[in-house]
């Protein structure tokens, strides 16, 4: 379960535990995972706001509540370019209730911001440049990330995930595209970088 | 704890820095919603501008000319582009070719042991009157009560990138800041506030913290022509009331990555991303390559990946 790394003092085990979010989710989730790769499909522009976007999107309602609590929609819904990957709600739910509640907590946004950054890549990546990329990578695409580390992208069959192994977050659905945003659906949250 | 100064790019701060106590780095809670809804009526006037993709003006001396459309025609281009341009004063202005300039004020990360560094200017040392005040510098009991041993790898540090090749070593976080705390003396040498904390919604910048003033071009470009000062810091871009210096809003998130004319691209850029708007003038071809960064587009030879010239979007 990722509770492995338990420290004595509560309020740094508060957040050792908040933001243990990688290993977490590798374990709560199961492998009944949707293989519904839609990655080829284009989206039409759904919004010119990320966050109106998402907003209306059922399965990202807590990616939606915690881009507030992090206060990033403005950001997301400037000037600036972005392809966000966002876990779907099932990802997030399998977190501990305490865990989710933790990370939404203000003395933990500095590490929510943290998490969410590293699902940020800067530009407009639609589906059609990402199966570009991968094609022209033999199936592996490096992308930068606004957060700790770069991610990597690989084909598996027909899905694209995102780093590699059995818990490796995934790209569910058909992207949203949103001004000039563009989010992916994850199954998982993106581990941190080793 | 072998840390190494990463120095391109970076101006690291030799003000004290007086932080009137970590404390203030709690800021209110939950405005986001709020915020991105005042921002819609922003938008649309961005996305205005930014929706019609200018054309550049191309300047010769600008690296290798290779298969560039001459500067002549690309300017025919532009007035072609403006007169058919319907949305009057917020329309998008012609692009600008530049190489460097303006951009010195960014904070540059470099790519460190499979993940970024982001050396922060943050204040260095340890000056007797802040220890004394204990308003920065902490005495040493108050150091390790930040962390000592056992605490430092918590997993959630993982995520950051303000650590570099020794991450998790010696920093520690407490309330909204980042400790770097000198494991002989005790004391904490350096103090980064972070976004999310000190630097949040509602919060006062920093005081005597150097106020990171970006470059013109992207306080244009993140600023939206409003009154707000422009900041950066920790990777974003603030909007921060001049007059009160109450932080705003995250204008932006930047990657702070290191592009340079006639250098490689940095590592990571290798799918097509250049926003919506300005895709059918910075198309890829086999002559050239674009990609999209902080505000900026860069044009690559797509033989040597060699960055041939910057390209702001907005005047």
């Amino acid at each position: 379960m990722g509770h492995s790394n338990r420290l004595r003092r509560p309020s740094i085990q508060k957040l050792s535990m908040v933001v243990a979010l990688s290993a977490m989710l590798g374990a709560c989730q199961d492998n009944d995972r949707q293989a519904s790769d839609k990655g080829t499909v284009e989206a039409s522009p759904d919004s010119n706001l990320l966050t109106s976007a998402i907003g209306d999107a059922a399965d990202l309602s807590i990616s939606t509540r915690l881009i507030g609590t992090a206060q990033l929609g403005p950001a997301l819904d400037g000037e600036g370019s972005y392809t966000v990957f966002l876990p779907v709600d099932e990802a997030w739910e399998s977190l501990e209730e305490a865990e989710l509640q933790a990370i939404e907590s203000a003395d933990n946004r500095p590490q929510l911001i943290s998490v969410l950054r590293q699902h940020i890549a800067p530009g407009y990546v639609l589906a059609t440049d990402l199966e570009k990329g991968l094609a022209a990578g033999n199936g592996v695409v490096t992308l930068t990330t606004m957060g700790a580390a770069p991610i990597t992208l690989h084909r598996e069959g027909e899905a694209v995930t995102l780093g590699q192994g059995k818990d490796a977050p995934r790209i569910v659905g058909a992207p949203i595209v949103a001004g000039n945003d563009v989010v992916y659906r994850i199954d998982r949250l993106i581990p941190p970088p080793e | 704890m072998q840390t190494k100064l990463f120095i391109a790019g970076i101006a690291l701060l030799s003000l004290p820095l007086s932080l009137p106590a970590y404390a203030q780095g709690q800021g209110k809670h939950g405005q986001g919603s709020e915020k991105a809804s005042e921002k819609g009526s922003e938008k649309s006037k961005s996305g205005e501008r930014k929706g019609g993709a200018g054309q550049a003006d191309r300047r010769s001396d600008k690296g290798p000319d290779k298969g560039r459309k001459s500067s002549s025609s690309a300017n025919k281009q532009i007035r072609a582009e403006r007169k058919s341009d319907q949305r009057g004063d917020n329309g998008p202005a012609a692009i600008l070719s530049r190489g460097q300039e303006g951009r010195e004020n960014l904070r540059i990360r470099s790519f460190e042991n499979g993940r970024y560094a982001r050396r922060e200017p943050s204040f260095q040392g340890c000056p007797p009157g802040l220890a004394k005040k204990n308003n920065g510098c902490l005495p040493p009991g108050q150091a390790r009560k930040l962390g000592g041993a056992d605490d430092r790898a918590t997993n959630w540090l993982q995520y950051a990138n303000w650590f570099g090749g020794n991450r998790g070593d010696d920093w520690r976080y407490d309330r909204g800041y980042a400790f770097r705390v000198d494991s002989a003396t005790g004391l904490a040498r350096s103090i980064m506030p972070l976004v999310g904390g000190a630097l949040f919604s509602g919060n006062p910048w920093p005081q005597n913290y150097t106020d990171y003033k970006v470059s013109p071009y992207q306080e244009r470009y993140f600023g939206s022509r409003q009154a707000d000062a422009i900041r950066y810091a920790d990777g974003a871009i603030f909007r921060v009331d001049p007059e009160t210096r109450m932080i705003g809003s995250i204008a932006g998130l930047l990657t702070g990555d290191d592009w340079n004319v006639g250098s490689p691209a940095p590592k990571g850029y290798e799918l097509y991303n250049v926003p919506s708007a300005y895709r059918s003038q910075y198309a890829d071809s086999g002559s050239n390559s674009y990609r999209y960064n902080d505000g900026y587009v860069y044009e690559i030879d797509p033989t040597t990946q060699l960055v041939r010239q910057v390209i702001e979007l907005i005047v």
